[in-house]
């Protein structure tokens, strides 16, 4: 079954690698057939990661959320689920060019590390908390994600007076992101909240300034800035934009800086 | 908060002429209310909470005793180097206690109160006293507008709009009759739910520091009792530790059997784990950390035992070194030591000097299982012991955290997902105009349009612009 998980892993991988290219390519060229390829390779990707993830737990009896390798084939996986969605809803076929390659980077990521499925460390051992506290993160991430494609494509039409017209008109590209950014909120916040109360029974205190803490406080309070500053300063566009990049860097950083360059309780998520 | 009405609402108000005179209260006032001091002192607070994540910060034992803290320091310098004495000078190995991160948070809630006070009045305002009767200027220069150029009655406008789920308010004046509709107004005061959540985070947090206590580094030795202090008349007792580790290496368990003694009597046990402390008369046990510590034993010339217990030691002396202190009244202290994760010879045996009155009287080895005389004491190393280390606490602040947790969210929810709308409409007998505001995250623009579209009579087509009149 565990071997199984990687077959449905691998497949996932290179599915979703020719997604990412083939949005890419469709971004560049406009050619419609990519860009119902590029759906196609999406959906079985899905499939295929979903797969995959319901193997894993199965072989492990609990959530892929262990490792290194669990989170980020499950944040691979949200974020690709999150953006078919979103194609579907709004039959938006260019944002994949910018949310597919982030999914694709964190399942090359997840090849890196190491696969074994690894028993629950003593921390760790509270499967309801652990699966909310991650299942939270999950959809936070790709939210975040999406709002950073919403972004990235904003900064490009912007910079060519909304006439690259493979794109979605920047205006609707401003509130895609907005959106995004109001589900992802509330998900970090209570994502942080059900970490407080688990660091509560597990270490004796809802809050110790632990790098991981203070890290996706930090990128929480970014997003609140970027709330504000639309809402009280009335920012729009282009400033906005930038800190909905800035703060994908520092989701990234919560994710892999954290557990790889910085010491803490969380270290247990390291590469190990 | 992200509701983006207000600012389209603020420019159309006058503003306040600045006082006169120079009134320091005032100008507080503005300093503390101002949406720039507002965004540096978020962003300060940014960077030095950022700072804390990435410099390594002093643990719990380091920060107990100026000579563990410069043992801690030595530690930490390679990694520093020449910068080491000046980034300890301004507490960036602790951060979080420091001074000016504590007054940047101060500052940050003083900001979030006064600010929140400040929109109060307009957020009040625009919730609960709106008005209906808006001039032509308005309807021309609304971002959203639609206009019907044909007659509509007034009530069929009212039905649309009540099908809509809006509450609608209606003035008449003249022939002309207008109209306000706002649907999920009170869902503006969840702005004031997610700010008055902050200052509670806060007064738990201060709360917590005040009437609560952490001992982090509580070490209990097999068949040793730890007496509870801060007024508590209790003692815990550990029975057992077991560690279990995976065939892979990685521990699996960590568990210490616990009892509470009161008046020498047993009134409660339990096993506690990572993930499941023993919480006594408000007081948390939770499982921290274990280890392995010299067990010793002293008595004085009549024979009395003065301790019998584990000495836990901790790195210092000299490199790759670990030492304890142990101090008897009147004035002796006792200090023992060996190399740091000992094995074969070097554990079974403790480096001894006993002091007495800052002179030092005797010194030399202890073997296990043997005792010397220094005067008239009997000091004997009775052998290795495990030991659990709890991080014993009370928060009573806990419970004001939570609520605020909550409260936060459910402001959070209502504003993010019962986003407000306001439209204004004016049916004169040449026809209805029709202005909305809406947060962003709603197509209102579109759901004007549809509306102008069903309110319109047949064969009608409503405008996105009013022409002039």
């Amino acid at each position: 079954m565990e071997k199984m998980s990687l077959y449905f892993f691998t497949a996932g991988l290179i599915t979703v690698a020719l997604a990412a290219v083939l949005y890419l390519w469709y971004a560049w060229t406009r050619q419609g057939d990519a860009g119902r390829f590029a759906t196609i390779f999406a959906w079985m990707g899905v499939a295929l990661l979903t797969g995959s993830v319901i193997t894993r737990t199965i072989v492990a009896q609990r959530g892929p959320f262990a490792n290194m390798y669990e989170f980020s084939l499950s944040f691979g996986w949200g974020i690709l689920l999150a953006y078919v969605v979103i194609e579907r809803q709004y039959k938006l076929r260019t944002i994949g060019a910018f949310v597919v390659p982030v999914s694709l980077l964190l399942l090359v990521y997840a090849l890196t590390v190491p696969s074994a499925v690894q028993p629950l460390v003593p921390a760790l051992q509270n499967s309801l908390l652990l699966t909310i506290h991650v299942s939270l993160a999950i959809v936070a991430y790709a939210m975040v994600a999406v709002a950073f494609g919403s972004a990235v494509m904003y900064l490009i039409q912007e910079a060519h007076q909304n006439r690259v017209s493979i794109l979605p008109p920047a205006d609707f590209l401003d509130a895609m992101g907005y959106r995004a950014v109001l589900i992802a909120f509330p998900f970090i916040f209570v994502m942080i909240v059900i970490g407080a109360l688990w660091a509560d029974i597990a270490w004796g205190r809802y809050w110790g300034w632990d790098p991981k803490e203070t890290a996706s406080l930090v990128t929480w309070l970014i997003y609140a800035g970027y709330l504000h500053a639309r809402a009280v300063a009335g920012w729009r566009g282009k400033p906005t934009a930038t800190l909905l990049i800035v703060g994908f860097v520092a989701t990234m950083f919560t994710f892999f800086g954290v557990n790889l360059f910085l010491s803490g309780l969380h270290s247990y998520a390291g590469t190990g | 908060m992200p509701d983006e009405t207000s600012t389209q609402e603020r420019a159309s108000r006058p503003e306040v002429a600045p006082a006169p005179q120079f009134d320091p209260l005032e100008a507080l006032w503005r300093f503390f209310t101002s949406t720039k001091v507002a965004v540096v002192i978020i962003f300060l607070t940014l960077v030095s909470a950022f700072i804390g994540a990435i410099f390594i910060q002093a643990p719990g034992w380091a920060q107990a005793s100026p000579q563990s803290y410069a043992s801690w320091l030595e530690r930490v310098r390679p990694r520093y180097g020449g910068l080491t004495d000046f980034f300890s000078a301004i507490r960036l190995f602790d951060v979080y206690g420091s001074v000016w991160f504590r007054g940047m948070c101060a500052l940050l809630i003083i900001n979030t109160i006064l600010c929140t006070l400040n929109r109060l009045p307009g957020i009040w305002r625009s919730v609960f006293r709106s008005k209906a009767v808006m001039g032509e200027s308005f309807y021309l220069n609304s971002t959203n507008r639609a206009s019907i150029p044909a007659p509509v009655p007034a009530d069929n406008v009212i039905a649309a709009l009540r099908k809509e789920r809006y509450r609608v308010t209606r003035v008449q004046e003249g022939n002309a009759t207008y109209l306000y509709a706002d649907r999920h107004s009170w869902a503006k005061l969840g702005t004031l739910l997610t700010h008055l959540s902050i200052v509670l985070f806060l007064l738990g947090a201060i709360f917590g520091i005040l009437f609560g206590f952490s001992d982090d580094e509580v070490v209990i030795g097999e068949g040793s009792s730890y007496a509870m202090t801060r007024g508590y008349n209790f003692q815990v007792r550990l029975d057992d530790f077991t560690e279990e580790w995976y065939l892979e290496g990685m521990p699996k368990d960590f568990r210490s059997d616990l009892s509470i003694l009161e008046g020498g009597q047993e009134v409660e046990r339990k096993t506690i784990r990572v993930n499941d402390p023993l919480v006594y008369k408000g007081v948390k046990f939770s499982q921290s950390f274990y280890g392995v510590a010299p067990a010793l034993e002293v008595k004085d010339g009549q024979g009395k035992t003065l301790f019998a217990d584990i000495l836990p030691l901790s790195p210092g002396g000299r490199p790759n070194y670990e030492t304890s202190l142990l101090t008897l009244p009147p004035n002796t202290t006792v200090v023992v030591g060996r190399p740091a994760k000992p094995s074969g010879a070097a554990a079974a045996r403790l480096e001894l000097q006993v002091y007495n009155g800052g002179q030092v009287k005797d010194q030399g080895f202890l073997e296990i299982g043997k005792h010397v005389k220094s005067g008239d004491l009997d000091i004997a190393f009775l052998g290795d012991r495990e030991y659990t280390g709890l991080r014993v606490s009370r928060d009573p602040g806990a419970g004001v955290i939570w609520v605020a947790s909550g409260l936060m969210l459910l402001g959070m929810c209502s504003s993010f997902y019962f986003p407000r709308r306001r439209l204004w409409a004016r049916v004169r007998p040449q026809g209805v105009d029709l202005a909305a505001f809406a947060d962003r995250s709603v197509s209102i623009g579109q759901e004007l349009d549809s509306l102008a579209k069903t309110l319109s009579p047949e064969g009608i087509r409503p405008r996105k612009d009013m022409r002039k009149r």
